[in-house]
């Protein structure tokens, strides 16, 4: 369904990612590690045609990502790290537009609002509050709310856990275990390593401009045999003996 | 820190004057404030001598009107310029010397500069020339403080009290200067400049903060239907300078209106430029040519799930709706009361066709050359200098059908050029959306 061939990306000089393939097919949930700065959301970006990329072609449903038309865009549901939210709006209001925007009928979307509002807010008032006044997690409570309204086929989201309580960030990996089925598509980036393990089929690490690691979650963890932290430490080293130099902590 | 301000403002002038084309173009404007200098003064002379039939005091108050407006004007047109603020108020610096410094840093400008020079080449008349230069240099710089007094409602939260106080203050000056108690004696626009000069200084201090642009106000709680008006209703960045430019304009067509029921002529009566102020131009020099720069996250949802910039327009014109409805209202309800007769059908048709011609190349500036917006009233600007230059010299040449009907021929001509724009805006699009999600993702 996401097919990533040869990409690769760089600002001037700068290259941040370089001859990257990858593909992900129906009923996978793949998800992106890396460290921080490694590329992960310009690879999610590039994928949702925000940025152009220096050479390669992703192709999305077969079709390139630059050229998908509206009935293709409906098929693809998306929170990248600016979350898009118009902030004048109310929660329910927003829902609404998104909603309207993929041509969904007024009873089923209101319905879709509801259900999907009640489940992640407490408080159902919030649907009647403007955008500006949530906080961190309820704006990225709401964007992926609009990005599953219309149930798309392919699911992008960067970072979905960051700034969630426990409580949330779990509703959300049994929202996205229930979502997930043989015909859809799940990619994500995430640090959250025990929300990963929850969800994912797949794992790609992200190291050095280049995808270091890409195959199952059982291969990552060697079958179970390693933690998901130990088996990601195994690919990205860190620099632990530089603490040495640090006499005067 | 006075001197030093004078002193960087002196440099930074030169330092900008690097090239042979900006010395050239800043000898001409000395040149021409001269001429323009010398030239007053001749009809100052003529009058004096009773050739032209006005007496000296009526050519000295008219320079004088011409002055204060060009000062105030410079304030909107042809975007709004902001009050800058030199330092941050936490500096430790006494709000004296803040206030004054910043003051002086805004009055050494090349404008000032040629102003001031204009009215010293007015001397050497038969007529005793120093009430003239009294007036000048005060009704400059009362003009000026007005305006800093005025932006300061706009730029900055202030307590309640002062804005009340100001506003009383306003009226008041506006109603003296226009009674013509101004000119009365030599004394009283000295004292007026030292009145706004102290009023000034005592909105400074009163100044709360700052204005959070990005603050969003929960003022509308009801699950409103007009979403698109709500945008702009809950978005201070856009709000502001849509309402200035109603104000703007509600206040120029009110002014004209008077003054042709009271002497039979228009602000600018004759010249195109009059009609530069009836078409809706200020909407679009203001916001509406930098659209995704100021809904940019309405950009970034119809771009993720549609990718189609047809839909984009359509959102755009739905935001355009509302305060085009108002301007084009207002305008004709005004004008068609300060107008003769058949000037309905004129309206109408320069009117609609400059709009058509602004409103499609919105779509083609806001996607070629958006600009990132930090504050709403930007220094640099909020919509680009290129499609505010088009968008003037646009309707200046639409306004030539005023003149003779056989202009009425350019009509069609702008409305094919628009349809072209639109196509091009299409085709652009492609092309084009990288750098806007570039410009919205870097910021």
């Amino acid at each position: 369904m996401i097919q990533i061939e040869n990409i690769s990306m760089s600002y001037g000089k700068l290259v941040v990612l370089s001859n990257i393939n990858l593909s992900i097919e129906k009923g996978q949930i793949y998800c992106l590690l890396g460290k921080n700065g490694v590329g992960k959301t310009t690879l999610i970006n590039l994928i949702l045609d925000l940025i152009k990329p220096s050479e390669g072609t992703i192709k999305i449903l077969g079709f390139k990502s630059n050229m998908l038309d509206k009935s293709m865009k409906k098929k693809l549901g998306a929170v990248n790290d600016s979350l898009a939210l118009i902030e004048e709006l109310t929660g329910y209001e927003f829902l609404y537009f998104v909603g309207k925007i993929y041509g969904l009928p007024t009873d089923t979307l209101k319905k879709r609002i509801f259900d999907i509002f009640s489940y992640f807010f407490e408080d159902e008032s919030d649907l009647y509050k403007n955008i500006s006044k949530y906080s961190t997690g309820m704006k990225k409570k709401l964007a992926f709310c609009s990005s599953v309204i219309h149930t798309p086929e392919i699911l992008i989201l960067d970072e979905p856990f960051s700034g969630l309580d426990p409580l949330v960030a779990d509703q959300m990996i049994c929202f996205i275990n229930k979502y997930q089925n043989k015909d859809r598509v799940i990619l994500m980036s995430s640090h959250d390593l025990s929300y990963v393990e929850k969800v994912a089929t797949h794992i790609a690490v992200l190291d050095k401009k280049k995808i270091i690691f890409n195959s199952t979650l059982q291969d990552f963890t060697e079958n179970g045999e390693k933690k998901i932290d130990s088996a990601l430490l195994k690919f990205l080293r860190p620099n632990n003996s530089a603490i040495e130099k640090f006499d005067w902590i | 820190m006075i001197l030093f301000v004078l002193f960087y403002k002196v440099k930074f002038f030169f330092l900008n004057v690097k090239s042979f084309w900006k010395i050239l173009l800043n000898m001409f404007l000395l040149f021409i404030a001269i001429i323009y200098g010398r030239l007053s003064a001749l009809i100052i002379t003529k009058a004096n001598e009773g050739v032209i039939g006005i007496s000296p005091e009526q050519v000295v108050q008219f320079v004088m009107f011409l002055v204060a407006i060009i000062t105030f004007i410079r304030m909107f047109f042809p975007s709004y310029k902001p009050i800058r603020m030199l330092v941050p108020k936490y500096y430790p610096v006494s709000k004296f010397t803040l206030y004054t410094a910043s003051l002086i840093s805004e009055l050494i400008s090349p404008f000032f500069l040629y102003l001031i020079i204009y009215f010293a080449s007015c001397k050497n008349t038969s007529y005793d020339i120093r009430p003239f230069l009294n007036y000048g240099l005060n009704i400059l710089f009362s003009s000026h403080l007005l305006r800093r007094i005025i932006q300061y409602q706009l730029d900055f939260k202030l307590k309640k009290i002062a804005s009340v106080i100001s506003i009383i203050v306003v009226i008041g000056i506006v109603i003296v200067v226009c009674s013509n108690l101004f000119f009365m004696n030599n004394i009283f626009p000295l004292l007026i400049t030292i009145i706004l000069f102290i009023m000034g200084f005592v909105l400074d201090t009163l100044t709360i903060e700052e204005r959070n642009r990005d603050l969003v106000n929960n003022k509308i709680k009801f699950v409103s239907k007009n979403i698109y008006l709500k945008m702009i209703l809950n978005r201070p960045s856009a709000r502001l300078p849509i309402f200035a430019a109603i104000i703007f304009k509600l206040l120029f067509l009110g002014f004209d209106l008077f003054l042709f029921n009271i002497k039979g002529k228009h602000v600018f009566d004759g010249q195109l430029i009059y009609w530069l102020f009836c078409s809706p131009l200020l909407f679009f020099t203001y916001t509406f040519n930098n659209i995704w720069g100021f809904w940019k996250n309405l950009w970034f949802n119809l771009y993720i799930r549609t990718n189609n910039y047809k839909d984009m327009i359509v959102a755009g014109m739905k935001l355009q709706l509302f305060p085009l409805l108002i301007d084009a209202i207002m305008s004709c309800f005004i004008l068609s009361f300060s107008q003769k007769d058949n000037f309905l059908p004129f309206f109408i048709v320069f009117y609609f066709t400059s709009l058509i011609f602004l409103f499609i190349f919105s779509f083609v500036w806001s996607l070629i050359c958006p600009v990132y917006l930090k504050t709403t009233f930007q220094i640099k600007g909020s919509t680009s200098f290129i499609s505010i230059l088009v968008s003037i010299t646009g309707v200046l040449f639409l306004a030539l059908i005023s003149l003779n009907i056989w202009f009425y021929i350019i009509v069609p001509i702008y409305l094919f050029i628009a349809f072209i724009a639109f196509r091009l805006s299409l085709k652009l699009y492609l092309e084009k959306k990288y750098s806007i999600a570039n410009m919205l993702l870097k910021n």
